[in-house]
């Protein structure tokens, strides 16, 4: 299957080809994760699962706040072990622990921000104070996958709160997922101008259908919403 | 095969060490850096690439070349016989073998992945690094990281303390 490119590229390939051998790993055995610029060490960070990522803090001192400057944030059954037995419990140990992070994030960009829980309508203000942080934390990809198990026939979706969006944060916002969700559109809200990608499912605008041929057309125009 | 080569845009991308590297336009693209350079009309018939040098860039070269996307001429015989799913994992055993290198390459290949911004090389190197450390014990993370506890027992136990869901 090699191409053109491939045959070019071994003609230059005999003056080097030592590289992986033992003339390279003599000059530099010694290259730390460390010797990693700032901003790569977090992205490398960023590929842990949150869990992990916390831990490392433990580390040392050098370490203790690395983990914070992750861009990411992602909760879901994997951040907080469903090992307890009642559900009630785990709720409550879910919105702690998301809680707990994002006050430790309090002033920092969080680009990508997703949630991954089911929804439940006692927890409606912990999700809208979700909303916020990722409104205060410049987020671009917003993702909250809140559709419960027993979805269908349900009528109680979240609704979204539009009106907590500022100016800046419609114009930050490329990504948005949401499942199980309703809007309502304020009279003067004119759309994401920069959201390139969504994916919703499950998200409802009301009852009547005009209106979700109305979001789709504002949210990005390739928006294939189910009205529920 | 000749009407099919004459067809493809050629680039050449030249490293800091004099090397130059020959690549359609389509695998150079790849590196959304090198893509911009080219949609603004910055790009000559050379590019150079500062800070890579040649031994990382043939590799980064490599990887594009095999990730480009099989449509249009170059991939229609194979995307015809394969279902999408046998590539998909053609793909994933390709990029374990290319991964195959020491720290030193693997480092230079994350800087080199996020320079010219080549998303797919950066998951790969970035995630190899994660995998090769995270079933270690603290200690033997902290002597890859080179990095010495210096906590006091009362210090790491407040760390454990604000994020006591992480350690239980």
């Amino acid at each position: 299957m090699d191409n053109d490119l491939t045959c070019t590229r071994k003609r230059h390939m005999g003056s080097y080809e030592s590289y992986q051998g033992k003339v390279f790993k003599k000059t530099r055995a010694n290259v730390l994760f460390t010797d990693l610029p700032e901003d790569m060490l977090c992205m490398v960070l960023s590929k842990l699962p949150l869990k992990d990522a916390v831990r490392s803090g433990i580390l040392s001192s050098k370490w203790k706040d690395r983990w914070m400057l992750c861009p990411k944030l992602r909760f879901d059954v994997l951040t907080v072990s469903k090992n307890v037995f009642y559900e009630q419990q785990y709720t409550q140990k879910f919105i702690k622990t998301v809680n707990a992070v994002m006050q430790q994030h309090q002033g920092m960009v969080v680009e990508e921000l997703m949630i991954k829980f089911e929804f439940d309508c006692r927890i409606l203000d912990h999700i809208n104070s979700w909303v916020a942080f990722a409104v205060s934390s410049q987020t671009k990809s917003l993702a909250l996958d809140i559709a419960p198990t027993d979805y269908f026939g349900r009528t109680d979706q979240y609704r979204f709160p539009l009106e907590l969006l500022d100016n800046g944060s419609i114009f930050q916002l490329r990504h948005l997922k949401l499942s199980f969700a309703s809007f309502e559109l304020p009279p003067q809200f004119s759309g994401f101008p920069n959201l390139r990608m969504t994916c919703t499912c499950y998200v409802s605008a009301g009852r009547i259908f005009k209106i979700c041929c109305q979001i789709a057309l504002i949210l990005s125009g390739s928006v294939c919403l189910d009205a529920t | 095969m000749a009407t099919r080569e004459a067809g493809k845009k050629m680039i050449m991308l030249k490293s800091p060490d004099g090397m130059e590297f020959e690549v359609e336009e389509a695998v150079a693209m790849e590196s959304q850096t090198i893509r911009k350079m080219i949609e603004d009309d910055c790009a000559d018939t050379a590019i150079l690439i500062p800070n890579i040098n040649s031994k990382i860039l043939s590799r980064v070269i490599e990887y594009c070349n095999k990730h480009v996307p099989t449509t249009g001429a170059t991939g229609a015989a194979a995307s015809d016989t394969v279902a999408p799913a046998a590539l998909a994992e053609d793909l994933k055993i390709w990029d374990a073998e290319f991964i195959k290198v020491n720290r030193a390459t693997r480092f230079d290949l994350i800087q080199a992945a996020s320079y010219l911004n080549i998303k797919g090389l950066l998951d790969l190197t970035s995630q190899t690094t994660i995998d090769t450390i995270s079933d270690n014990s603290l200690e033997e993370i902290r002597s890859f990281l080179s990095t010495k506890n210096d906590y006091l027992p009362e210090e790491e136990q407040t760390i454990r303390r604000e994020n006591q869901w992480a350690f239980q």
